[in-house]
């Protein structure tokens, strides 16, 4: 075996071998913790992942966190991707939103859920939540993304004259776009993630959250553990489809 | 064209200051000068890139311009040969752009890397494709900014060979600090200077434009970075040294 196939078995492999050696690690510590409330076993918290797909409960709960999720993030894109090109072409409306953007960027997130809570019903407070930490952070990474447009290159267009829509089309989307996907492939777990999170505050029917939360007060560890998964699983297909259409869309341009 | 009272400054920093001068409009001027001296800040201000004081006639309504830069800048994402379409306007029919496209692609010799991205083509390729791209428009003023910097003298050589045919008949405003590519190519050299916490001030003029070697330009350029231009040739490269050095 020449050292380039070893290479790419390596590559293939590894994430796997790491995986295994975490579970190794986990089945030891349950093992020498020896309490199954606390550290239930690997075989348990698999015994009851897999029993999840068996309840119908388990499919609304995924569903409603995902339509959750799905509506914070395309809210969140659609507003930043909207305010990020206006503000490239108004600087003094940049200006006036950075406070704006600073501020929400800083507010905590425990305040954030219980103002919400207070204001909204659950499922707008969850939503709420998960659009305030992810817009700023969207935002930002698309006006960089504009920005990182090489000025050079703008700088040539304009004195050739280029049109503006070739210059949108033909410059600052292939120039923009592996920017902007890597904003999107960093927050689009992050987004699955407060999205659970607030529905565990919020107490949100059909989510995720829910169905953790009421693991925990049952003292179900091995349960709770489930769902880690099941919420680890999804984040991982989400993240692998969003790496697939950033590379598909990358080639493409 | 006609530049009058140019006015330019980087904030505090004053570059041009009543600046005139009459490029002609047929033929090569060529700009010299020291680092600093204002050469490409005097392309960004015709080409409009910079706002300044002053006028500057194009002897036409909405001139148009092409630039080759002193870096290629080739769109990353693009073929060689989209980079070119990508300058040309979108009244042209697709058959006016192929033709258009084909025949720069054959005389700067790119028919190789026509389809190839500009991160796997050479140093030449790139020079000679932002060359091509300059020439494919249809443009009142070429603007060329040093475009040989970095270049190796073979490769400046070829693409000298290839561009002097192709740009007798446009009018060109050329930036350089080499004196042999202002031999070469230009018809009229300028020499600006400026000195420390001053403006600019043309130093000198030289017109070459009724050389008697324009003839044999073409050859003088085959042999280029030899000493075989001739007495008066010597006689201008003289002219043009002293400016610039004393």
């Amino acid at each position: 075996m020449n050292k380039k196939k070893l290479y790419q078995i390596l590559n293939y492999a590894l994430p796997f071998v790491t995986v295994i050696i975490i579970v190794a690690v986990y089945a030891i510590i349950s093992k020498v913790v020896g309490i199954e409330l606390i550290a239930p076993s690997v075989g348990a918290t698999l015994k009851e992942f897999f029993a999840l797909f068996g309840q119908g409960y388990f499919y609304k709960a995924v569903g409603g966190t995902l339509l959750r999720a799905l509506i914070a993030y395309v809210l969140s894109f659609a507003l930043a991707l909207i305010l990020a090109i206006l503000t490239k072409f108004c600087a003094p409306l940049r200006r006036a939103l950075s406070p704006i953007v600073a501020l929400v960027r800083v507010l905590p997130t425990m305040s954030l859920v219980l103002l919400a809570l207070i204001w909204f019903k659950s499922f707008q407070a969850t939503v709420l939540v998960a659009f305030c930490i992810i817009f700023p952070m969207l935002y930002t990474g698309i006006c960089d993304a504009i920005d990182g447009v090489d000025k050079d290159l703008i700088e040539m267009a304009r004195v050739y004259g280029v049109g503006k829509r070739k210059l949108v089309e033909k410059l600052y989307i292939p120039q923009a776009l592996p920017s902007v996907f890597t904003s999107i492939k960093s927050s689009i777990g992050l987004n699955l993630k407060i999205i659970i999170s607030a529905e565990v505050l919020a107490q949100t029917a059909d989510s995720m959250g829910i169905y953790m939360q009421l693991a925990k007060i049952n003292l179900d560890t091995a349960i709770l553990l489930a769902w880690t998964i099941v919420a680890i699983v999804i984040g991982g297909i989400i993240e692998g489809i969003v790496s697939l259409v950033a590379k598909k869309a990358v080639k493409w341009l | 064209m006609i530049i009058k009272n140019l006015n330019f400054a980087y904030r505090e920093n004053v570059i041009f200051r009543d600046l005139n001068m009459e490029l002609p409009t047929n033929g090569v001027s060529c700009i010299m000068g020291g680092s600093g001296a204002g050469k490409t800040t005097l392309l960004n201000c015709i080409s409009r890139q910079q706002h300044f004081d002053g006028n500057i006639e194009y002897g036409k309504e909405g001139a148009s311009f092409a630039y080759v830069f002193q870096q290629p800048r080739l769109i990353p994402s693009m073929t060689v040969e989209d980079n070119i379409k990508f300058v040309l306007p979108k009244d042209l029919s697709e058959e006016q752009v192929e033709e258009r496209v084909n025949d720069v692609i054959i005389k700067l010799q790119l028919e190789e890397c026509r389809k190839s991205y500009p991160s796997k083509i050479s140093g030449g390729q790139a020079g000679r494709a932002s060359l091509a791209r300059a020439l494919v428009k249809d443009c009142d003023v070429l603007l060329m900014d040093e475009p040989f910097k970095g270049l190796d003298i073979k490769l400046k050589k070829e693409i000298l060979s290839l561009l002097i045919p192709l740009i007798k008949q446009k009018s060109v405003i050329f930036v350089t600090h080499d004196v042999e590519d202002a031999l070469a190519i230009a018809d009229r050299v300028f020499v600006f200077e400026r000195k420390e916490n001053s403006c600019v001030i043309i130093k000198g003029q030289i017109d070459i434009v009724q050389n008697p070697f324009e003839n044999t330009c073409k050859e003088n350029t085959m042999q280029y970075g030899r000493d075989i231009y001739g007495e008066q040739l010597n006689h201008v490269r003289k002219e043009i040294y002293d400016l610039l050095t004393i």
